[in-house]
């Protein structure tokens, strides 16, 4: 079930009411919450929910194993049970196809028969988050920093909580297992700003990601064919369509839960106001970030072995970092330029020079400030191209195309009004977000606003969406990872 | 607290749900069929507005209307067939036929709408009006695609931002009929259509997959044994110096001689067989109705019910052209 679908629109009211007249069973909410994941994740296929019963159901009973176990040695084994049972299945539906891929050019280049067959595997929504969820439960538990709970209800309401399940924020479970295992109240101040923070979220996917999306894809299609400058103007449009295609899903999935009594960590942080490459990387995908750095960046060593261990482990971040999005060489590609990008500021110990918010207590940046946040961007724009582009050859006919004569010709513009409505909605999107840029969203507000101004500006947003959406809006982005 | 939040919601969702079913209620393209203030003719009145808002008006209207009465005999093509007068054909062939001209329709309209009316009705004729200009890459867009899409999905009519704007414009035609004008070609019309047809005839770029569309449709109606014929439009003299000037004319043949392998084909665009004279024409495209109505004649020429082949260089039974019916 998608979040920008009719089916809902109808759903949430539904859950909300039937949730909140059982708030006074906490087990029962609970399960009522299994059942809504159940349905929302089933909506897409139903036969996938096999395989998230099956990776939770093993991660809840290793839990409960290495919570009666003391040996070392066996609780590593239970742990590497939960490794493979959640890397396994990931690895399998995600990578099998891409590595036989892979194999099958290197043996054909050394000559060498290769028998085994692609198996045109779909892959299952969300499993890269909800594994790396779950995950998350058995190595704290491991670590002992966490409990294991003994309620399965508790735990798979924890990982089939529908806001989140599908694409993030991908959360922790010494974050979210105490609130599944304390009674909600409701909060009308909360709620409200709940379902102010799914409307911006809204206007983000439709406005601005759908209708960027049209130009994107039209001109990504076949780069060569395109001038540099429109295959500049479509790669700027795609910075904006995946920024406001994944922060409005996070937007939505943060504000439904809110609606629910639950507080969801921050996935971005207004990234495209990062003044250097280290700064965005704490601003964008912050689910992401930090767990590769609490499970995998510090368990490697972290930045104690000194200035080779640190490159080494931020190396290997980026470059997991951009496997997990797909299997695919262009991400890989992404992950290594945008370490590229950040390793030359570790080196020189500036990577956490730029902290706080940009322009602090000034309506507007200092020309350097503009200048640093063009620069990042300009620099994250380029690391996009690899993202977006369907394989390497793509990427570099986008780069060839960009870094030509033809840079400087008129973008070519197929529709003028779908780029005006992009322009215009990624004009309020960036002037909203800079206003807000010390909140959490870019149309957070308190409550001295007056009623008038807050509906105007509600009803203004909604009829923005409605005569803006596009036909043929619709997944987010991030499902397919 | 949870009661008090719900009714605030209801309260600013409100004016939202009002809006959708105002569009509910007025049902510009008669999806419901639920009555509704404004009446079929004035709604089908409003289908030719503007030149924006046709192509969607006239594929929704149609799509509604045919699979609500489906038809054997059907008529596919763009804003040439728009002012067809189905009556005519009827008293010359016998045959009610449904239009599916459509203002901006290509071969990609034509492809959609031939499968779907062969998933709706069991086909007896179909008469394909062509272009061999349509054949330009420029024209391969999908009209089709979001008017089938509310079909699909006929809850999100009421929210759809042109069925929307429809609905507003039946009501204000409603209340202020004489403050609209509808498809009135203005002055400039003749000229920037030759501009625009001779900035494609100049970058002649053919789309590969028209000769597949129609292929699987004539390959359709071998099967099935279904009466198809292909018919070129004509027009006017003008545009048919810039194709010639362009250099198209050998590449014209080639397109006849290839839809002559699919089905039976006529001609029509051939010079010297249709008047310069503009009162004919609306523009270099699109003949007038009384024009057209003389084309029926020759097209579907009585007593044998088959479309002829052999046409006289004239229009003969023409009159003073008019312009009543726009």
């Amino acid at each position: 079930m998608l979040f920008n679908s009719i089916d809902f629109a109808i759903f949430l009211p539904i859950v909300f009411v039937l949730y909140w007249l059982l708030k006074d069973q906490l087990r029962l909410q609970n399960a009522f919450l299994i059942l809504c994941g159940f349905v929302f994740y089933g909506w897409w296929d139903w036969r996938f929910l096999g395989l998230l019963i099956f990776t939770s159901g093993v991660d809840y009973l290793v839990a409960l194993g290495l919570e009666r176990v003391a040996k070392d040695g066996r609780r590593k084994g239970l742990l590497a049970i939960s490794l493979v049972a959640n890397l396994g299945l990931l690895g399998f539906f995600k990578y099998y196809d891409f590595f036989i891929n892979s194999f099958h050019s290197a043996f054909t280049v050394l000559g060498l028969p290769f028998g085994l067959q692609t198996l045109n595997l779909v892959l299952p929504v969300g499993i890269s988050f909800y594994t790396f969820q779950s995950l998350s439960y058995t190595i704290d538990v491991y670590r002992k920093q966490l409990k294991a709970t003994s309620d399965p209800v508790t735990f798979f309401a924890f990982v089939s909580f529908f806001p989140q399940m599908l694409a993030g924020p991908i959360e922790r479970a010494r974050h979210m297992i105490p609130q599944f295992e304390l009674k909600r109240t409701f909060n009308t101040a909360i709620a409200r700003d709940g379902l102010r923070q799914m409307l911006w979220g809204l206007f983000k996917k439709i406005v601005v990601a759908d209708n960027c999306s049209q130009i994107v894809n039209l001109y990504y299609t076949d780069p060569a064919a395109h001038s540099g400058s429109t295959m500049a103007l479509a790669t700027i449009m795609f910075a904006f369509q995946i920024y406001c295609d994944f922060s409005g899903y996070s937007d939505i999935a943060i504000g439904c839960a809110r609606l629910f009594g639950f507080d969801l960590m921050r996935n971005f942080a207004f990234p495209y106001f990062s003044r250097d490459i280290a700064e965005f990387w704490r601003r964008w995908h912050i689910s992401l970030s930090t767990w590769f750095r609490d499970y995998l960046y510090i368990p490697l060593g972290g930045s104690k072995g000194g200035k080779g261990m640190v490159v080494r482990n931020t190396m290997i971040i980026f470059l997991v970092s951009g496997f997990w999005h797909g299997a695919n060489w262009t991400f890989v590609a992404w992950g290594a330029l945008n370490a590229l990008f950040f390793l030359p500021l570790v080196i020189m110990d500036k990577h956490k020079t730029m902290s706080g918010t940009v322009a602090n207590g000034r309506n507007l940046p200092s020309l350097r400030e503009l200048g640093m946040m063009l620069l990042t961007f300009a620099m994250v724009c380029f690391a996009w191209i690899f993202f977006r582009a369907q394989n390497m050859e793509h990427a570099y006919a986008v780069i060839g195309r960009i870094f030509s004569y033809s840079l400087f010709s008129s973008p070519e513009i197929s529709s003028a009004l779908t780029l005006t409505i992009s322009v215009a909605g990624i004009g309020i999107m960036l002037i909203l977000e800079w206003l807000n840029r010390e909140r959490q969203y870019g149309l957070q507000m308190d409550d001295r606003s007056t009623r008038p101004v807050r509906y105007a500006l509600y009803y203004g947003i909604i009829a923005i969406i409605i005569v803006c959406a596009p036909l043929g809006g619709g997944e987010f982005i991030y499902f397919q990872f | 607290m949870v009661r008090n939040f719900l009714l605030q919601c209801l309260k600013l969702s409100l004016p939202v749900l009002v809006v959708f079913a105002f569009v509910a209620w007025v049902d510009p393209y008669c999806l419901y069929h639920t009555g509704g203030p404004i009446s079929s003719e004035l709604k089908e009145k409003n289908l030719y507005h503007s030149g924006r808002t046709m192509p969607f008006s006239n594929m929704m209207w149609k799509l509604v209307d045919y699979r609500r009465n489906p038809n054997a005999n059907v008529l596919l093509g763009d804003s040439r067939l728009s002012y067809f007068d189905l009556d005519s054909l009827e008293q010359l062939t016998g045959d009610r036929y449904f239009n599916f001209g459509i203002p901006g329709g290509n071969y990609t309209s034509i492809d959609h709408l031939f499968r779907y009316a062969d998933s709706l009705a069991a086909l007896e004729n179909v008469v394909i009006q062509v272009a061999f200009r349509g054949l330009h890459v420029s024209q391969n867009f999908d009209i089709y695609e979001e008017p089938a899409a509310l079909l699909e999905r006929p809850y999100s009519y009421v929210y759809n931002r042109r069925v929307m704007e429809a609905a507003g414009l039946n009501v204000f035609s409603s209340v202020f009929p004489t403050a609209l004008n509808y498809d009135a070609p203005d002055a400039s019309q003749w000229r920037s259509v030759l501009d625009a047809e001779r900035a494609n005839a100049t970058h002649w770029m053919i789309d590969s997959t028209v000769f597949d569309r129609l292929q699987y449709i004539a390959d359709r109606c071998k099967t099935r044994g279904i009466r198809l014929v292909l018919v070129e439009y004509p027009t006017h003299p003008d545009l048919q110096r810039i194709m010639s000037e362009a250099g198209l004319t050998q590449q014209r043949e080639a397109y006849l001689a290839r839809l002559r392998t699919m089905a039976e084909v006529i001609d029509l665009d051939v010079p010297g067989m249709f008047p310069t004279d503009r009162s004919f024409w609306r523009d270099p495209l699109h003949l007038t109705v009384d024009a057209q109505r003389a084309l029926i004649a020759r097209i579907w020429a009585a007593p044998t019910k088959s479309p002829a082949t052999a046409i006289d260089p004239v229009l003969p039974g023409l009159a003073t052209p008019k312009e009543s019916a726009e």
